[in-house]
């Protein structure tokens, strides 16, 4: 077992360090010259490159992807060339948007598909089954970020009762700041809530067939008991597993949802970042974003390897 | 095949979704030779116009015709799914049938590229992507096909290995036929199934990609209608024009559940054990 | 609307219900508290290290002051200095310095500070983005603690105002390093606080000279991109006024609120297609003719929500030595072709048209588009990032058309320079200009620029579409705001609550 999990960690690392490489590169080729960026239209040939050369950009590339490198082992992620400010702080800065935009969207989506999901398991076959899996198909194919825009339509220019957009801040109006993550977690909980629905109501359907669910019903165990105590706890060790790899989807994915909702969160840095030709920011975070990717995956295969004991081969 | 479509008789969403297939498809063909209004006329007098006999969707700030461009619209969906599914599908298929036929380095590296692939955030790539290589709609197609490719690559290596171990191919094996002519004669048909299935989802996912990119800018370019870019303009006008922001939403909507529809019940149909990769 | 699920709604409803009194007033209720919103976000927040306008618009007169002082009219007045003299030769500007000046972190404005910024406008290893609007300086001496001479190599007309420009912000040597995160200078208000891709906040600083005349205390720049969100953001009360409101589709829901002022005035923007004369078909004069004639500035001014001048040259309306030309080439579609048809093209041709993402490049250019299909021209329309148009168009020249507003004021200059992107080389034209910097006498300069605009509407270099208006937006208590735009501000030194 250890065994396993030592190679799936060595298998992760190998693949983060061929990340690093190839956002490295994708972002040297990004059309565009920064310092150009900095001193706009008026800016001198002598100027240009007075700047590049203060910059470090006109070092050669594998001197810089070690000097990047070695930055981000020793946690030194470099200051930003538009803010001037440490890239590490911006990241954090925005984290404190996007990462409560997700835990509420997440929350939601459980308290939303586990109830569907089991009904939809415990009223099998009958229209409310029916419904339930007409929900998410719905589900997953509306856009979520047209799901935004709706929800926009509806409570922020029609019934005005939520703001179309914008974060006022946490110090400032810590109130404010989570009623507008409302309806963008409700926007990006869409799809979620269609999959983790379908994920529960398998799981349970599953269970349910079980040899000791058979036995607590012929037992005559109440209902409730039977789907709460034995079926519903069985089933959700796949939906833990589901949510945990929705986590960190819905992190990276935010970046639409931010856009239409206006929220100054790590998407929208990256998407700024590019627009402005701010590498140092763009490198730092895909990169962060893959290690979170890459961890959620080595989380699931050790939930796994916990939760199931049968011996395994490789993946 | 004739069971097939007995069954398919019996299946209500395999039926909705073939209906809205149909109709997004039927509503793309009829756009080649007509729409209301000319697709690109330009009638600023005419803009932001409500539903109306004339314009039933309404005009946009240009005052052209809403129905027109969400008619041609679904040519550039269409296009944007069929070509990216298309690459994935070939190269994916060809890549995974390889790595379980071959097994060793083969699987080895296309599993770590898949892995590597699957590390990244796909919304950032597509848009780092988009931004390398510019804004249009046959980048956002590359971008898009990027993802698809080990996704149909994992699908055929997982459903193929399990072919390999089966007792028909192992006497063909024995027979001395080769891996190519193994894959090809014996593979690829008993897989089908399963790929057809996952195109009809990676071409619902491409198309809801495609929307996304264009909201951001990084899609179809203008003139060219595409019902994503058409969001991105319609939400500065929530104030005065909100349908505008409603209709192409709605057309990605119904384009999307449509096929996913479709593949659910396809798979349903052939066969329920099919193992799907659900990205996206 | 009918597929949203009714459970959503609920849901949504009860979490409402969790936060009744969320108030939007909250943000801007105090009588000496002001919330600007800007469309742009300002990278750094030093002119000396970033092109930004966003910048300028934060800082100048607020944070960092100049010698001299462009007003709200656009006339140069005392900045720093108090006074100065010209010599008859126009080579030497002698400056007298106000007293009693102190920045920010306490250190007081003499002669060798203004030494030590305007130095390093113009040294050798200078990488100041406007270095190239300074390098007539020859010289820049302390003659005593409150005079400073500045000696040119050649006489320079626009030199005053180049002086006034944010770009010439007087720095002390002390935090010129640290003002691109935290901005020291000498105006009225001082830095408190940044939160990067959010708001900027200055707070009314201490050591300002004449600290009684100014009435806000705190001001929170904050950004808001997206044109609704920044209606949104008025009509909630979150910010008090949009100085440069940049969606003029959306004034009219802003009219109908009687809570606010809608104040339309002039910026220095000349919207222009701009075109690439040293290309193929474009080089033949004819062709860019027949595309003047292509051109119905009153659609373009419509796409606009009819906000815009139309133009007839590179020169802002509001400017004295403006002469209307929008009539040298007017709209006329059968003239159009048939001067394509004369230079050769009688079936038209394709052209790219490369746009930057700003909002009126991208209202104006399915317009133009349209517009130039009529007479033949195919224009396939490609939307750049900022850093790729700056790059591709401007620098290395491979467009063939763009849309972009030229901001800068008497920036008609461009058309005498060398390799500008534009490809335009016309002996005649960097002739006159010529004459115009070296002019002394300001009527006859103004004569001179009319020429300048004569001839490149003769030469038809770029379309000229409109002159962008500003838009202002602030709530009808608040006094003292810019209706003009004569060079990037928001100079609140001047603005109160009634």
């Amino acid at each position: 077992m250890l065994d396993f999990l030592s190679r799936r960690f060595a298998a992760a690392l190998v693949t983060l360090a061929l990340a690093t490489v190839v956002v490295f590169a994708v972002v040297e080729v990004l059309p565009g010259d920064p310092a150009l960026v900095m001193l706009g239209t008026e800016a001198r040939p002598d100027t240009l490159a007075a700047l590049r050369a203060q910059y470090g950009f006109d070092q050669p590339l594998p001197v810089r992807y070690l000097h990047w490198i070695g930055g981000l082992l020793s946690f030194d992620l470099g200051n930003s060339h538009a803010y001037g400010t440490p890239v590490a702080k911006l990241i954090g800065d925005r984290l404190a948007v996007t990462l409560p935009l997700g835990a509420l969207a997440l929350s939601w989506a459980v308290l939303v598909a586990v109830p569907l999901g089991v009904l939809a398991a415990w009223k099998h076959g009958t229209a409310g089954d029916w419904g339930v899996m007409g929900f998410t198909q719905i589900g997953i194919s509306v856009p979520n970020f047209w799901f935004g825009i709706v929800l926009v339509l509806l409570f922020a220019v029609t019934w005005q009762v939520f703001p179309s957009g914008g974060f006022p801040g946490w110090r400032q109006d810590p109130r404010g700041s989570v009623v507008a993550l409302v309806l963008p977690a409700l926007a990006l909980s869409l799809s979620e809530i269609a999959i983790l629905t379908r994920v529960t109501r398998s799981a349970m359907l599953d269970t349910l067939r079980e040899d000791y669910v058979r036995t607590a019903r012929a037992k005559g165990a109440p209902e409730r008991v039977v789907l709460f105590r034995h079926a519903l706890r069985n089933a959700l060790i796949p939906v833990t597993t589901v949510a945990g790899l929705i986590a960190g989807f819905l992190i990276a994915g935010a970046v639409i949802i931010e856009s239409v909702f206006r929220l100054p969160g790590v998407g929208q840095l990256v998407y700024d970042s590019i627009n402005n030709r701010d590498l140092v920011v763009i490198k730092n975070v895909v990169v962060l974003f893959t290690i979170l990717v890459l961890a959620v995956n080595l989380l699931v295969d050790v939930a796994y390897v916990l939760l199931d004991p049968r011996p395994r081969v490789a993946a | 095949m004739s069971g097939f479509i007995a069954r398919s008789r019996r299946h209500v969403g395999f039926q909705i979704g073939a209906v809205l297939l149909l109709l997004f498809v039927g509503t793309a063909l009829v756009s080649l030779v007509w729409t209301p209004f000319p697709v690109d006329e330009l009638r600023m007098r005419y803009k932001l116009l409500p539903s109306s006999p004339q314009n039933l969707l309404g005009t946009d700030h240009l005052g052209r015709d809403v129905l027109s461009r969400i008619m041609v619209g679904a040519q550039t969906s269409i296009a944007v799914g069929l070509i990216s599914v298309g690459i994935g599908m070939s190269l994916g298929v060809a890549l995974g049938a390889w790595a379980a036929a071959r097994g060793g380095w083969v699987d080895e590296a296309l599993s770590r590229t898949s892995d590597l692939i699957f590390a990244f955030p796909a919304v950032l790539i597509a848009i780092l992507v988009t931004s390398v290589l510019g804004a249009s709609a046959r980048n956002a197609i590359l971008a898009i096909a990027i993802f698809n490719i080990p996704v149909f690559a994992r699908v055929t290596r997982g459903a193929a290995l399990a072919m390999w171990s089966r007792d028909f191919v192992r006497a063909a094996t024995a027979l001395g036929q080769g891996p190519f002519g193994i894959t090809w004669r014996h593979i690829l048909p008993n897989i089908a199934s399963v790929l057809i299935v996952q195109a009809t989802i990676q071409f619902a996912v491409a198309i809801l990609a495609e929307a996304g990119l264009s909201y951001l800018g990084l899609g179809a370019q203008p003139p060219v209608p595409s019902w994503g870019r058409m969001l991105r303009d319609a939400q500065t006008y929530i104030f005065q024009a909100p349908e505008l922001a409603l209709w192409p939403g709605l057309a990605v909507a119904l384009a999307v559940l449509g096929l996913n529809m479709l593949g659910d019940g396809l798979r349903d149909l052939l066969d329920p054990r099919l193992r799907l990769m659900r990205v996206g | 609307m009918q597929s949203i699920p009714r459970r959503t709604f609920i849901g949504a409803a009860a979490a409402f219900a969790v936060f009744p009194a969320f108030g939007p007033e909250a943000w801007a209720q105090a009588k000496n508290r002001l919330v600007v919103g800007m469309s742009l976000e300002p990278p750094v927040l030093d002119p000396n290290k970033n092109a930004a306008a966003a910048i300028r618009e934060i800082t100048y007169q607020n944070i960092f002051e100049s010698l001299a002082r462009i007003d709200r009219t656009g006339a140069i007045v005392s900045g720093l200095a108090e006074s100065w003299t010209i010599s008859p030769d126009g080579l030497v500007y002698t400056f007298k310095l106000r007293p009693g000046v102190k920045f920010h972190d306490g250190e007081a404005l003499d002669a060798s500070v203004v030494k030590f910024a305007i130095d390093r406008l113009f040294a050798a290893d200078s990488t100041v983005p406007a270095k190239s609007l300074y390098t007539d300086i020859a010289s820049v001496e302390a003659v005593d603690p409150a005079t400073v001479k500045i000696t040119l190599k050649t006489p320079n007309s626009y030199l005053l105002y180049n002086i006034a420009l944010c770009d010439a912000a007087i720095q002390h040597p002390k935090s010129a390093p640290t003002n691109d995160k935290h901005p020291v200078g000498t105006g009225a208000f001082q830095f408190k606080e940044r939160k990067e891709g959010d708001s900027i906040t200055l707070v009314k600083a201490p050591t300002f000279r004449d600290a009684g005349s100014i009435k806000l205390e705190t001001v929170i720049f904050k950004v808001v991109k997206d044109p609704s969100a920044q209606v949104s953001a008025l009509l909630a009360g979150d910010v008090d006024t949009f100085p440069g409101f940049q969606a003029p589709e959306l004034v009219e829901r802003l009219k109908k609120d009687a809570r606010f002022a809608v104040v339309v005035g002039t910026t220095e923007g000349e919207v222009i297609l701009a075109t690439n004369n040293g290309k193929k078909p474009f080089n033949d004069l004819k062709v860019r003719q027949a595309m003047a004639h292509a051109i119905n500035r009153a659609e373009l001014i419509d796409a606009e929500s009819g906000f815009g001048t139309p133009i007839g040259s590179h020169f802002a309306p509001h400017n004295k030595a403006y002469v209307d030309l929008t009539g040298t080439y007017p709209f006329d579609v059968a003239k159009g072709k048939a001067l394509l048809a004369e230079a050769g093209y009688p079936n038209g041709f394709e052209a790219s048209l490369k746009l930057p993402p700003v909002g009126y490049a991208q209202r104006a250019g399915e317009v133009l588009a349209s517009q130039l299909g009529k007479i033949g021209i195919k224009v396939a329309i490609t939307q750049l990032q900022w850093p790729q148009w700056l790059s591709e168009v401007f620098k290395e020249r491979n467009y063939d058309l763009t849309i972009v507003a030229h901001t800068e004021a008497n920036d008609i200059d461009r058309y005498a320079r060398d390799g500008y992107y534009w490809n335009y080389d016309s002996p005649e034209f960097k002739a006159k200009w010529r004459e115009v910097v070296a002019a002394t006498d300001f009527a006859k300069r103004d004569e001179l620029l009319k020429d300048c605009q004569r001839i490149i509407a003769r030469d038809a270099v770029n379309g000229y579409l409109y002159q962008l208006a500003k838009i202002g937006v602030w709530k009808k208590e608040l006094v003292g705001m810019w209706e003009n735009s004569p060079t990037p501000a928001t100079d609140l030194t001047g603005v109160s609550w009634k």
